[in-house]
């Protein structure tokens, strides 16, 4: 069966809990993507290791009770691995020392030469705020911006309407954006822009 | 005095879009190894001490396969398989609601269950005088005895006189016994039916600190859909437990199996004899959920199923 094709989801959802090759599968197709999208989200690999290994746990739990959507489990997973971020900046101090660190060793990324206008700094500060907004906040704009879900996609995975996703993503930046700037303004994040 | 520039929303904008793209390089053999061996450590350990562990505990673990991470790569990819093998189908019946019932389970061991505990296969239930529970999505008759077979109760005729009074003593077993039977019981009787409040002994090895489950998982509804002209209708089976308030049905796209999902709502049933409602405006590719809901929205059981597809001609 193709990795890349989730169509197929359904069918391996269904067969999964008495086929392992099943969910071997969706666990190939789906490990790298989640992954990443922890990465990104939380800029630190080993977090995002465990994160994802959690989000895999939690979709074997919950899979015998699943529907999936057209647009296979990928958002679904995705929102989990969103919630269980969220769960873990905000509960454990643990979490908190490793955003510390994080912020201080950035991601290596490839040069790109034009971008001039933003730098790591501000990676860093998104993340920090990110992890202050509330937990709907914090998934909205995790799951539109950090795991590429379109709002059609976002507003399903959520149980809400398009207009609505709209709606909470223009809070939830706003929100993001005061934090960012307060945090500039009390001098807690670094260089400051001149 | 320096002036802060702030962060403009064109700017953050732009710094979400590039930590989207950030290039991620792909979890090596290694590391996807690792992440599976991490997953069957938490998926195990949930499984032997039948409790809801935090997400942060489990993230405060560290599995002993990442010390040998070099052996693991090299069977990466036997231990997807093995993984996904390990945690065990979920056949198990997991216990809502019971008062004045026993259990015995295969290895002989007997108790008196308690809501959010799983029974697995082979486990004889017996219902004494007055009995009531919610085992899964099966109501439990008094003075009757069920076997549980594929996650589900069977009725067993009874051959011998149901006692719950005096549960007999387990015999010696030469199976490893359940995590269960480290947490001593006190004798059921039929004056103190179990709750899922009652005060349980404390773990008798503080190594695995053994708890009773607090949160109890919703029981399940079935639920089917038919059609019926242009409109869909969509019913279910009550649920035989105490407490229900009312009934919602709500339209979904996905739904994650357990929580309320948030969606069109489509009925507030609050009376326990209608079991039915209709969808008069049905969308394509959508789920009903049904979920019987008690005191502050707390969901008792739940239960979905797929919208039917338009009769083609």
């Amino acid at each position: 069966m193709p990795l890349d094709d989730p169509s197929s989801d359904r069918d391996l959802v269904g067969r999964a809990p008495h086929d392992p090759e099943a969910f071997a599968v969706l666990y190939r197709r789906y490990v790298h993507r989640v992954r990443a999208f922890a990465v990104r989200r939380c800029g630190n690999t080993t977090v995002a290791d465990d994160i994802t290994a959690i989000v895999f746990e939690r979709a074997w739990r919950n899979l015998p009770g699943l529907e999936v959507p057209d647009q296979g489990v990928g958002p679904w997973l995705f929102r989990i691995a969103s919630n269980e971020l969220a769960s873990h900046f905000r509960k454990t101090a643990r979490g908190r020392r490793a955003q510390e660190r994080i912020e201080s060793t950035p991601l290596p990324r490839v040069p790109d030469p034009a971008d001039i206008t933003v730098d790591r700094s501000d990676h860093a500060a998104v993340r920090k705020a990110l992890n202050r907004l509330n937990p709907r906040h914090q998934e909205v704009i995790s799951l539109r911006y950090l795991a590429g879900l379109s709002p059609q996609e976002t507003a399903e995975i959520m149980g809400i309407t398009p207009s609505v996703v709209a709606a909470v993503l223009h809070r939830a930046l706003n929100a993001l954006q005061q934090v960012i700037n307060r945090q500039r303004v009390d001098g807690h994040n670094g260089p400051q822009y001149e | 005095m320096r002036e802060v520039n702030k962060m403009d929303k064109d700017r953050l904008e732009r710094t979400l879009h590039e930590l989207g793209s950030l290039p991620v390089a792909d979890a090596d053999e290694i590391s996807v190894a690792r992440i599976a061996a991490r997953w069957r450590e938490a998926a195990s350990a949930r499984a032997t001490a039948g409790r809801q562990t935090t997400a942060s505990r489990r993230l405060l673990r560290r599995p002993a396969l990442v010390g040998s991470t070099v052996l693991v790569g090299v069977a990466a990819s036997v231990a997807l398989i093995v993984v996904v093998q390990d945690p065990a189908p979920q056949t198990s019946l997991v216990v809502a609601y019971s008062q004045g019932v026993t259990v015995r389970l295969p290895d002989g061991e007997v108790l008196t269950p308690l809501a959010g505990e799983e029974l697995p296969e082979g486990a004889i239930v017996e219902a004494g005088t007055g009995a009531k529970g919610l085992f899964g999505s099966d109501v439990i008759a008094p003075l009757s005895r069920y076997v549980v077979v594929g996650g589900r109760l069977q009725p067993q005729a009874s051959s011998e006189p149901i006692d719950t009074e005096a549960p007999r003593p387990a015999p010696p077993t030469t199976t490893t016994p359940r995590t269960t039977t480290e947490v001593p019981r006190e004798s059921p009787t039929s004056n103190t039916p179990s709750t899922t409040s009652s005060p349980e002994v404390t773990a008798v090895t503080p190594s695995t600190s053994v708890r009773p489950a607090t949160r109890v998982p919703p029981a399940r509804l079935a639920v089917s859909a038919g059609r019926k002209g242009a409109k869909i209708v969509i019913s279910w089976t009550p649920f035989g437990g105490p407490g229900v308030k009312r009934y919602e049905v709500i339209r979904v796209r996905s739904w994650n199996g357990n929580t309320l999902p948030k969606g069109k709502k489509i009925s507030t049933v609050n009376r326990n004899k209608v079991t039915t409602a209709t969808d008069g405006r049905p969308q394509a590719g959508t789920f009903y959920v049904v979920a019987a809901l008690g005191a502050k929205g707390k969901v008792l059981a739940i239960g979905s199923v797929r919208a039917p597809a338009a009769a083609t001609p």
